[in-house]
């Protein structure tokens, strides 16, 4: 039973189309990798698949009621809006909310809270936080939700390096604990470290779909991101660097 | 519960305070008699046909403008809106101006509510119509400013084209706001409005708490934008087009509000709804009893009174926002 199957799905802008009848399926245990240029149309997959954007063509995610689909998957859209000043736990209870009230005191809040080394903030108030920060307090609220897929645009942006590597183990545990994981990046070191799978677009298209050391190769690297790379395997696991510029 | 039992003290503590003050002097024992007594007299008409009504009106008003206010700035996550901004006041203004205009108003009482009331709906259905069934905030807002610059310019022309000075003064003074002279015919007209009004806005509070984390979060949480934002159109314009209708325009308390009690709230739309309801009441109720106290013989104006305590407020918002934003 895969928790996410996408189906020629299309989203159009204007008569444009950004996301190209892509059609994917993600199953439980999966952490996969979301790559591709800017512009590339990761962000409208994301949506499209979410029913956040008009799309033709098939989601399992958008046959859902609206309650249902809150339950079946959580989003962390991209920009990071924390609108008023609420406390960091009263934040991340909002992932609480399909499930019921919004609880602060609900156990998955503090389990989220924990996973994102939040513990401390839980009475800061969010608005006040460093942006890394306000960026961790949003993965929590997601976490909170505990849902079996996720959905992350681009969680790790603007993040330090500890905190990039916790998200994307966080994400990895998940995985490892049978539930399903879709998150875009641009960083291909650590999806190539920590996606179990790794998808590639390109204006709109599916382009490769499959094992992070498959999907990475040197003649995609340069017809997709322009550039060139290291590839080497240590003993923590698949290791990638950007080298160069090849166009 | 800790903000919200205060406030709720508060608000019963100034409907009594209204009720009691006022130029005939009464005495406590004696008005409170003849609040509940059946037969006639002077006392007991004073108390039933004339503060009652008042009193009614101030918490009911105050509750609309309040409520609606915090509905707003939830909804457009900006401290900076009001319940004004759709153009529902300024429309139904402009409904009662006409009813004054007219002459319709001075043919039968409920004429100027009814206008009022008509005013409100015809901005409702515009404003559905211009920012259309799907479209986000901006539209929202855009469509609002448009409607309210139009009714404040056709409010401007039925004013110049007055045919004699007196028509123009009442129209200035209605427009200023004011509960003084209120039956219970007004009660009954403008409560069943603004009762239907704060219920469907008091249903918004998980909605607006979601709308916290932006809107495309908020969607994946379950909440549909689309109803969200039509039960706040329709539940502002049914609140406070009913509030004007009765009391007039009586601005800044759905502005000033919401923001006061916005820190106690812990910043929760869900949690400033109902306080930012009480808050209003008490801070109108405040206001009318100021009205007949500063100056009781001189009919000083609601809508001064709030905007002469507002703006300062709203000047001193702003002087803390360019703080923290240098």
């Amino acid at each position: 039973m895969s928790l996410l199957s996408l189906t020629d799905l299309t989203v159009l802008r204007g008569t444009c189309p950004v996301v190209d009848r892509v059609s994917l399926t993600i199953a439980p245990g999966e952490c996969v990798g979301l790559l591709g240029p800017n512009g590339a149309g990761k962000t409208s997959l994301l949506r499209g698949a979410l029913g956040l954007l008009p799309h033709q063509g098939a989601s399992s995610l958008t046959a859902l009621a609206p309650a249902a689909r809150a339950r079946a998957a959580a989003f962390l859209p991209q920009g990071r809006e924390i609108a008023w000043p609420v406390s960091v736990e009263t934040l991340v209870a909002l992932g609480r909310s399909p499930h019921g009230a919004a609880d602060p005191g609900h156990p998955a809040v503090g389990r989220a809270l924990e996973r994102m080394g939040l513990d401390g903030f839980r009475n800061r108030r969010a608005t006040e936080l460093s942006g890394g920060e306000q960026a961790r307090a949003l993965i929590a609220r997601v976490l909170a939700q505990e849902t079996p897929l996720l959905l992350a645009d681009e969680p790790v942006a603007g993040l330090d390096p500890e905190a990039q590597i916790r998200t994307m183990q966080v994400f990895a545990d998940l995985a490892a604990e049978g539930r399903g994981v879709l998150v875009s990046l641009h960083d291909l070191g650590l999806a190539a470290r920590h996606c179990t799978r790794l998808v590639l677009i390109h204006r709109g298209q599916l382009v490769a779909d499959g094992a992070p050391r498959e999907v990475l190769t040197e003649a995609r690297l340069a017809a997709v991101f322009g550039i060139r790379g290291y590839h080497a395997e240590t003993p923590d696991g698949p290791v990638f660097q950007p080298l160069g510029v090849v166009r | 519960m800790r903000l919200l039992l205060p406030l709720s003290l508060l608000v019963v503590a100034l409907f009594a305070a209204s009720l009691l003050i006022g130029p005939a002097g009464l005495g406590l024992g004696e008005s409170l008699r003849a609040l509940f007594r059946g037969e006639g007299g002077p006392v007991v008409l004073v108390m039933q046909e004339i503060r009652l009504p008042r009193a009614i009106l101030g918490l009911l008003c105050g509750a609309a403008l309040g409520l609606s206010g915090a509905a707003m700035q939830g909804y457009l996550r900006n401290p900076l809106a009001e319940p004004g901004l759709i153009g529902v006041s300024s429309s139904a203004a402009l409904g009662a101006v006409l009813a004054l205009q007219s002459g319709l108003a001075a043919s039968f009482a409920l004429a100027l509510p009814l206008a009022a009331l008509a005013g409100a709906a015809a901005a409702v259905l515009l404003i559905l119509l211009l920012a259309g069934p799907r479209g986000g905030a901006l539209a929202l807002i855009l469509a609002g400013i448009a409607l309210s610059a139009l009714a404040a310019a056709l409010t401007s022309l039925v004013l110049s084209l007055s045919p004699n000075p007196f028509a123009g003064m009442e129209i200035v003074y209605w427009m200023m706001g004011s509960l003084a002279d209120r039956s219970m015919t007004h009660v009954w007209l403008a409560a069943p409005f603004m009762a239907a009004g704060m219920a469907a806005l008091l249903t918004l509070g998980r909605g607006l708490d979601a709308l916290t984390l932006g809107e495309d979060a908020a969607r994946s949480l379950g909440v549909n934008l689309s109803r969200l934002r039509l039960v706040l159109v329709l539940g502002t314009a049914a609140a406070v087009g009913a509030a004007v209708a009765v009391a007039g325009s009586v601005g800044f308390i759905g502005l000033v509000v919401p923001h006061l009690l916005r820190p106690f709230a812990g910043a929760r739309p869900s949690v400033l709804l109902p306080a930012s309801a009480l808050g209003g009441a008490a801070m109108l109720l405040a206001a009318d009893i100021a009205t007949r106290l500063i100056a009781p013989d001189a009919d000083l104006k609601l809508g001064v009174l709030t905007a002469l305590i507002g703006a300062p407020f709203f000047l001193h918002l702003i002087w803390r926002l360019r703080r923290v934003e240098a």
